[in-house]
């Protein structure tokens, strides 16, 4: 049986019903590594606050999501809470907003450990140094005392990547990762990402808009356009035989390094119109 | 903007509004001809007394004088005498500041005890019944004055219910049991009123925390909204909420004048009314001047104990107000 | 939800405007005269609402009541836009230490509430409606001066204004031309909560014997009359504290009504 299992995920929102997700079903197999490409507006990462149950009051859910054999569509708020940091945890875009300003690192990366587990400060507090170190960040300690103001995107990044881990969830999914990070900082933190699941053994739905990223970390991959899944496969057969036109547009688009010089860079216009946002 | 930079500016700031405060009030105060001395001494005195009383009360002086005369009085700790008792003014204060000081701190934390966990709730809740209870019975409480809800709350505790006393001050050593029956209903009148203005602010607050990414990410790791909003919201939220209060200290200070009125409390508010009655003027310009200054320097503390708590909080501060003007 | 807010709003002004016209022609009794036989009967007919301590009808000091408030309400919003606007504008439009001095200067009054300027007034001059009016008026300056300050610092930053600068027009032209008809919706929200807010202080001021003085009937001192027979007659202290409460209200829900009607940033998603 799957680690999850999402049948026919239709998101409306409020009450012109303005689609986000339109009947979308994939599989997800304990360990391995998902992918979802698309653009704004795809519903990439509507689906993925769906799979959190984190979707505003205004949205309306249809379908079937199973995790783990819960179902979360429907699923009540303390059923939910219960899930969340224990068997699924998610990693945000932005990581300069995503702590509390008045809260020391440590302490936040270790409330997961005292809300599911119950652990006290002393012990919880080596684990949370252990698992800083684990992300790759130089002098943990320091890290686990400072405020979040006091460290850089990247770093901030890591210790988010450490609060999604520490409490070894099944499922973690990351919503754009990197994608507000530096280049350089970009790869070091995939990078570290790929061997911290490798070692967890945690599976991973990893949201983004470019495959040259997504293709770093996971196998198989699902492209989303409009709402719905309109290719899937593994990676390599993406790149060397896409189907979907806009699928084309977007391996074209990873690969820059290809277009001959002088020649005009190509966009996933050339390849498919159909794209709303275009 | 360095720390010491800061402190001296909002000093700064601090005395400028002060003397702006004693000219208003100098000037109000003597802005009709005609003269105490006069009033003192009635229609059939002599001119000759009249200069002499005069010269005595240093009213022969330009009036510049009188003014930094005032001034330099009131730096000693002399803040006038009475024409119609030759009290000082400051031993005329004395015995009611406690009563005052009373009625507002009860008042304030009432306020707070109510408008909290109110907004709070607002907050979560603002599309559910709860929610909008909350904002609508705020409102209703903005808009009743503060002296008829007293009123109400002595028609329905004192006069049918016959719990607590209608008006009147007991001093609290004298005895504690009376002096608090005494304080009850003009407390909860002035922290009704104050909670209603508050839970507007505490909820747009924590709407706010609501909308920030460390919300989601609370919510993410497994908190409830309501302890996700507890946890990492009042922190949060705490800063605009002190702002707030600080914005609040004049119209808390009104409310307790009326409160001391409505319930007959030997108050600074009740001073005032009666030395107006019996146009005692020394008494009316120093106990506002005292009023003034107390308000003053509460709100100027408040904004100390910002800066000297968290320097970090005013450079985050700053950065975000580029974005939106106060 | 919007909609009704406003309407109810509305509604309630409408109220209280017609009632103070009305009583201009017509009460039910004589407001003023005292009517010794007939003290403190309680509300039926044909004595509505009963009648005070003095014998008068309640009912008919109410409706004249209404036209004190609409009087402070008018006069002291007036006043307090007629200076505070353009202060604000000019802070707005100049900038610089113009525009720090005229903050200050704002921040020391706002420092004082208007029943402190009432007490200085009435200690001087006496307590009447003016002292009232004038009092509530100059406390309220500040929050009309921010308002146009801010509104105008937005005005200012917009490209039709830099147009209007680059193709030579004055400043005073713009102020008149561009900045006022701009700023205008919001200062209009703020002269309703003002409105709301100058009869709370009104009520406070007159029951407080600050302002309008006995025989006139206003809804703050019909309060303190009733205060003191509260024991006999207790009912008589609910009308005047309603009559405050629901035009406060809806001068206040109008406020907010045009408020959300004006700024479509403040409209929920759907």
């Amino acid at each position: 049986m799957s680690l999850l299992d999402v049948r026919d995920l239709q998101v409306s929102f409020g009450r012109s019903r303005t689609e986000a997700v339109r009947g979308v079903s994939f599989s997800l197999a304990a360990g391995q590594r998902l992918g979802v490409i698309g653009e704004s507006g795809s519903g990439k990462t509507v689906t993925a606050l769906a799979v959190m149950g984190l979707l505003p009051e205004y949205a309306h859910v249809a379908g079937s999501v199973r995790l783990g054999g819960s179902e979360i569509v429907g699923l009540d708020e303390s059923g939910l809470a219960r899930l969340r940091g224990n068997t699924v945890s998610m990693v945000f875009q932005e990581p300069m907003t995503a702590l509390d300003p008045t809260m020391r690192v440590g302490r936040q990366v270790a409330e997961v450990l005292r809300l599911h587990q119950g652990a006290e400060s002393g012990p919880a507090r080596q684990r949370v140094i252990a698992m800083l170190d684990e992300v790759g960040l130089d002098d943990p300690e320091r890290v686990a005392d400072a405020f979040p103001h006091q460290l850089s995107g990247g770093q901030r990044q890591r210790a988010i990547l450490a609060m999604a881990l520490i409490n070894s969830p099944d499922l973690v999914i990351c919503d754009e990762p990197t994608t507000a990070l530096d280049v350089t900082v970009q790869a070091l933190v995939l990078a570290k990402l790929d061997e911290v699941l490798d070692a967890s053994g945690a599976a991973c739905l990893f949201i983004s808009h470019d495959l040259a990223v997504v293709s770093q970390v996971c196998d198989q991959v699902l492209v989303m356009l409009d709402g719905r899944i309109v290719e899937s496969g593994t990676v390599d057969r993406l790149f060397t035989a896409p189907e979907h036109p806009y699928t084309r547009g977007l391996v074209a688009t990873a690969q820059l390094d290809r277009a001959e010089p002088g020649q005009r860079l190509p966009t996933v216009d050339d390849f498919y119109t159909g794209a709303p946002h275009g | 903007m360095n720390l010491a930079l800061r402190v001296g500016r909002r000093l700064g700031v601090f005395v400028v509004s002060l003397l702006g405060a004693s000219l208003l009030i100098f000037l109000v105060t003597h802005a009709l001809p005609g003269d105490v001395a006069q009033v003192l001494l009635g229609t059939d005195a002599t001119p000759e007394a009249l200069a002499q009383l005069r010269a005595q009360l240093g009213l022969d002086r330009p009036l510049p004088v009188q003014y930094l005369e005032w001034i330099g009085g009131m730096l000693t700790g002399d803040f006038g005498h009475s024409h119609l008792n030759g009290q000082s003014v400051l031993a005329l204060l004395a015995p009611r500041i406690a009563v005052t000081l009373w009625l507002v701190l009860f008042g304030l934390v009432g306020s707070l005890l109510i408008a909290l966990p109110a907004g709070m709730v607002a907050a979560l809740k603002r599309r559910s019944w709860p929610g909008f209870t909350i904002s609508a019975a705020a409102q209703v409480g903005m808009a009743i004055p503060v002296f008829w809800g007293g009123i109400l709350l002595v028609l329905v505790f004192s006069v049918w219910l016959r719990w607590l006393p209608a008006n009147g001050y007991v001093p609290l050593l004298t005895n504690p049991g009376q002096w608090a029956s005494h304080l009850v209903l003009p407390a909860i009148t002035l922290a009704a009123v104050q909670a209603a203005v508050l839970i507007r602010y505490v909820r747009s607050a924590f709407l706010e925390v609501l909308d920030e990414d460390y919300y989601r990410t609370a919510r993410s790791i497994g908190w409830t909204p309501m302890r996700a909003l507890l946890r990492h919201g009042v922190r949060n939220a705490a800063i605009s909420l002190v702002t707030v209060l600080g914005l609040q200290l004049s119209s808390v200070l009104v409310g307790a004048i009326v409160v001391e009125s409505v319930f007959t409390l030997p108050g600074l508010g009740s001073l005032l009314l009666m030395s107006v009655d019996r146009r005692d003027l020394v008494v009316v310009q120093g106990t506002v001047m005292f009023l003034v200054l107390a308000v003053l320097l509460i709100s100027a503390l408040v904004d100390f104990s910002y800066l000297l708590i968290d320097p970090r909080q005013s450079s985050r501060r700053a950065a975000t107000q580029g974005a939106g003007s106060r | 939800m919007k909609r009704a807010q406003l309407i109810a709003g509305l509604v309630l002004v409408a109220l209280v405007v017609v009632t103070a016209v009305v009583s201009l022609f017509w009460t039910p009794f004589d407001p003023i005269r005292v009517v010794p036989g007939q003290r403190l009967l309680g509300p039926g007919w044909p004595h509505l609402l009963g009648t005070d301590g003095f014998g008068i009808d309640i009912a008919s000091r109410l409706m004249v009541g209404a036209r004190t408030v609409l009087a402070v309400g008018i006069i002291s919003v007036g006043l307090a836009a007629v200076f505070g606007v353009p202060l604000g504008m000019l802070a707005g439009q100049t900038g610089g230490w113009v525009d720090e001095v005229v903050m200050r200067a704002g921040d020391v009054v706002y420092a004082f509430p208007a029943l402190l300027l009432a007490i200085l007034l009435a200690s001087v001059f006496g307590a009447s409606t003016v002292t009232a009016m004038v009092a509530i008026g100059v406390a309220s300056i500040p929050a009309f001066a921010r308002v146009a300050r801010a509104g105008t610092l937005q005005v200012m930053a917009s490209d039709f204004v830099l147009a209007a600068r680059s193709s030579g027009t004055s400043r005073w032209g713009i102020a008149r031309r561009h900045v006022l008809p701009n700023i205008a919706p919001v200062v209009g929200v703020q002269a309703s909560v003002g409105f709301a807010l100058a009869i709370l202080a009104e009520a406070a001021l007159s029951y407080l014997g600050l302002a309008t003085p006995r025989p006139t009937p206003t809804w703050g001192n019909m309060l303190r009359d009733a205060q003191q027979f509260l024991f006999a007659a207790p009912l008589q202290a609910l009308w005047p504290g309603l009559a405050i409460a629901l035009a406060v209200l809806g001068f206040n829900l109008l406020g907010d009504g045009l408020r959300d009607y004006l700024d479509p940033r403040l409209r929920e998603v759907p």
